[in-house]
């Protein structure tokens, strides 16, 4: 079942498409990775999928919930850590955590103060007075307490340092293998997108250039090296995402049909053949546009 | 969700309706220790006022009671009441949605709709309780001080004064949504109000 | 316990066969012996902060591979050697066979070569009576 699901979603700012035609599916109990670099359109996605920015065209749907019409319905299900902190900056870390505790009927309390306990959060202290990661650390609780059956982390681990990053990530798989909820999060660290979600997309330009399971993307996005003398131009009948390099040897990048490829390259006689496999920070490089060459759905 | 909605706001406005109440307080006990010297301000000679004035007027004019209730009415409530009333108006809506707090309500459930109902309701239960509490002290401070209110006729008067006080508040949550920064339309409104 | 894994999230290789890699190598070296108990999915999920899918299919494809019995309701434990069907024990040593014989390929050893190799190796340990830790005089790491 989908949890959140999108069609033709976009949203243009003025002059600016931040987010164009976006069609987005996340199954019910993945882990969702959305990654994408600054700009992208990550946050302005996220704040569509909760109603609290209108889409110019599309629909939005979270949890069977119209985003644009019935937010508060979803607001009342999924925990949400913003971009940026939403929390009010001269309440206690008491008062805000019994503001939210008072609106979620689910709240969770032994849940609350195992995660209190274990980010050492000062109750007393005042929430703009908290180290941007602590106050990252509430938003998490609070977004966490009620045992939402889908959480939203917009950049959840930006601003921590390396030691409460991997805190953070322990309590949201705990959380995960506890009541199997689904987690959408937006993130450009990829080692740690690797190792949480199974699912990925990839926004570049406002546009989703690739989605699907993270091991299978992994398994079938390759790259080969192939040596071939006395040739100047290689052409193939097998389709392949790009070929780069000149003088007998070049680089390939293959996105599906690998063997095919290869076995097409065999009959050419190479003095070299390899296959690398991909790391999903290369998968990145080759859809996120940080390799020099536009992705052939932009434009 | 109503009553930690209540209580959150409450807990916004809190020191805003302090100063507000000592504001108006204070301006009372002014007018109560102020009365004896404004009395003498009162001409002695009657014969020079115009013909249509009574010496019964007259009278009236000096008694405790309708000094206290026109400077309280006429003065205090439009002075001191316009500016809590500007300053809740302003601070109701626009700076959550600048800093975007108020997010953190829409995203636990809150429609925007209940948000902005509870928020103008509280604001406008405010200015017309404020008034009213200050105004039912008036009594217990003047007998403290040797005077005696004759009636308390003015009180429906006090929340006339009030509910234009509302007025007041929603036209400056008005200006705050269209304007944006605070400053600005704290002036915006304090030149509108003729403060 | 949970220590002795280590998950390389840079590595192409996937997380659940590093995972699984390892948990077999422990169990062919005697770290966990069987009827020893593994850390729950959740336990693993969260101190490797790695998504529980990810353990449960390593756990699955062990439990396939007949390394491992999950009892319902009281965990997941490794397996006694006798519990291995004999499709599980074929699967097992062929798994690890396709390994070593890509890496002679690699390596630039022909098919006599690697015959004559396995012949050699296979009446040497057998003739040891040794059974089951084997590979690891191997350069499979």
């Amino acid at each position: 079942m989908e949890v959140i699901k999108t069609r033709g979603l976009t949203k243009i700012y003025g002059a600016k498409i931040a987010v164009a035609d976006l069609d987005l599916s996340v199954q019910r109990g993945s882990v969702f990775g959305f990654l994408g670099p600054n700009g992208s359109g990550k946050s302005t996605t996220v704040k569509m999928l909760l109603g609290l920015r209108t889409p110019s065209r599309g629909t939005a749907q979270v949890l069977g919930f119209d985003s644009s019409r019935e937010s508060h319905l979803i607001g009342q299900r999924v925990g949400y850590v913003p971009e940026l902190g939403n929390l009010y900056p001269h309440w206690t870390v008491q008062a805000t955590i019994e503001l939210v505790r008072g609106l979620r009927p689910t709240w969770d309390d032994s849940f609350a103060s195992h995660l209190l306990s274990l980010f050492e959060l000062p109750l007393k202290q005042r929430v703009g007075k908290l180290s941007k990661g602590m106050q990252r650390q509430l938003a998490l609780l609070l977004a966490m307490a009620p045992r939402p059956e889908l959480l939203i982390l917009d950049e959840p681990t930006s601003g921590l340092d390396p030691i409460k990053r991997q805190e953070f990530l322990q309590v949201l798989m705990e959380g995960v293998a506890d009541t199997g909820q689904t987690v959408f999060f937006s993130s450009h660290n990829m080692t740690e997108v690797e190792r949480v979600a199974d699912t990925i997309g990839i926004l570049y330009n406002g546009r989703l250039v690739v989605s699907g399971a993270l091991e299978e993307l992994k398994c079938s996005v390759k790259r080969i090296r192939v040596v071939l003398p006395n040739r100047d131009s290689l052409q193939l009948q097998q389709p392949v995402r790009s070929i780069e390099g000149d003088n007998g040897q070049w680089i390939l990048t293959v996105e599906r049909g690998v063997e095919k490829v290869l076995a097409e390259l065999r009959t050419m006689e190479p003095v070299a053949l390899q296959v690398y496999d991909l790391a999903l920070e290369d998968i990145f490089m080759i859809y996120g546009g940080g390799e020099g060459h536009e992705p052939n759905t932009d434009r | 969700m109503n009553r930690t909605l209540i209580a959150k706001e409450l807990r916004e406005l809190r020191w805003k309706l302090l100063v507000g109440f000592l504001a108006l307080l204070g301006a009372v006990l002014l007018m109560i220790l102020m009365y004896e010297k404004i009395q003498l301000v009162l001409p002695e000679d009657t014969s020079q006022l115009p013909p249509f004035v009574t010496p019964e007027m007259l009278e009236s004019l000096g008694d405790y009671t309708t000094a206290m209730w026109s400077n309280f009415n006429d003065k205090n409530i439009p002075q001191i009441g316009t500016l809590l009333a500007i300053v809740l108006g302003i601070g109701l809506l626009a700076p959550e949605i600048e800093s975007g707090t108020i997010t953190l309500l829409l995203t636990n459930g809150v429609c925007r709709k209940r948000v902005f109902w509870i928020k103008t309701t509280l604001a406008v239960v405010t200015l017309i309780v404020l008034p009213m509490v200050v105004t039912v002290l008036i009594g217990p401070f003047s007998r403290a001080f040797g005077y005696s209110l004759r009636h308390l006729r003015q009180i429906p008067a006090t929340l006339v004064a009030s509910l234009s006080l509302a007025f007041v508040m929603a036209v400056s949550l008005f200006i705050s949504l269209l304007v944006k920064e605070r400053i600005w339309s704290g002036i915006a409104c304090a030149i509108l109000f003729g403060l | 316990m949970i220590k002795l894994f280590y998950l390389d999230h840079r590595s192409p290789i996937p997380i659940y066969v590093q995972l699984q890699n390892q948990i077999k190598q422990a169990i062919a070296g005697g770290v966990f012996v069987p009827g020893d108990q593994l850390p729950s999915v959740r336990e693993l999920a969260g101190r490797l902060a790695v998504n529980p899918n990810t353990i449960a299919r390593a756990y699955q494809e062990l439990e396939r591979e007949g390394l491992i019995e999950t009892l319902r309701g009281r965990g997941t434990f490794v397996a006694e050697v006798e519990a291995l069907t004999p499709l599980a024990r074929r699967l097992r040593v062929s798994e690890r066979l396709d390994g070593l014989l890509r890496e002679a390929r690699r390596l630039g050893m022909g098919r006599r070569e690697v015959n004559d190799l396995f012949a050699e190796r296979l009446s040497l340990v057998f003739e040891e009576e040794e059974e089951g830790s084997g590979e690891n005089g191997s350069n499979q790491n």
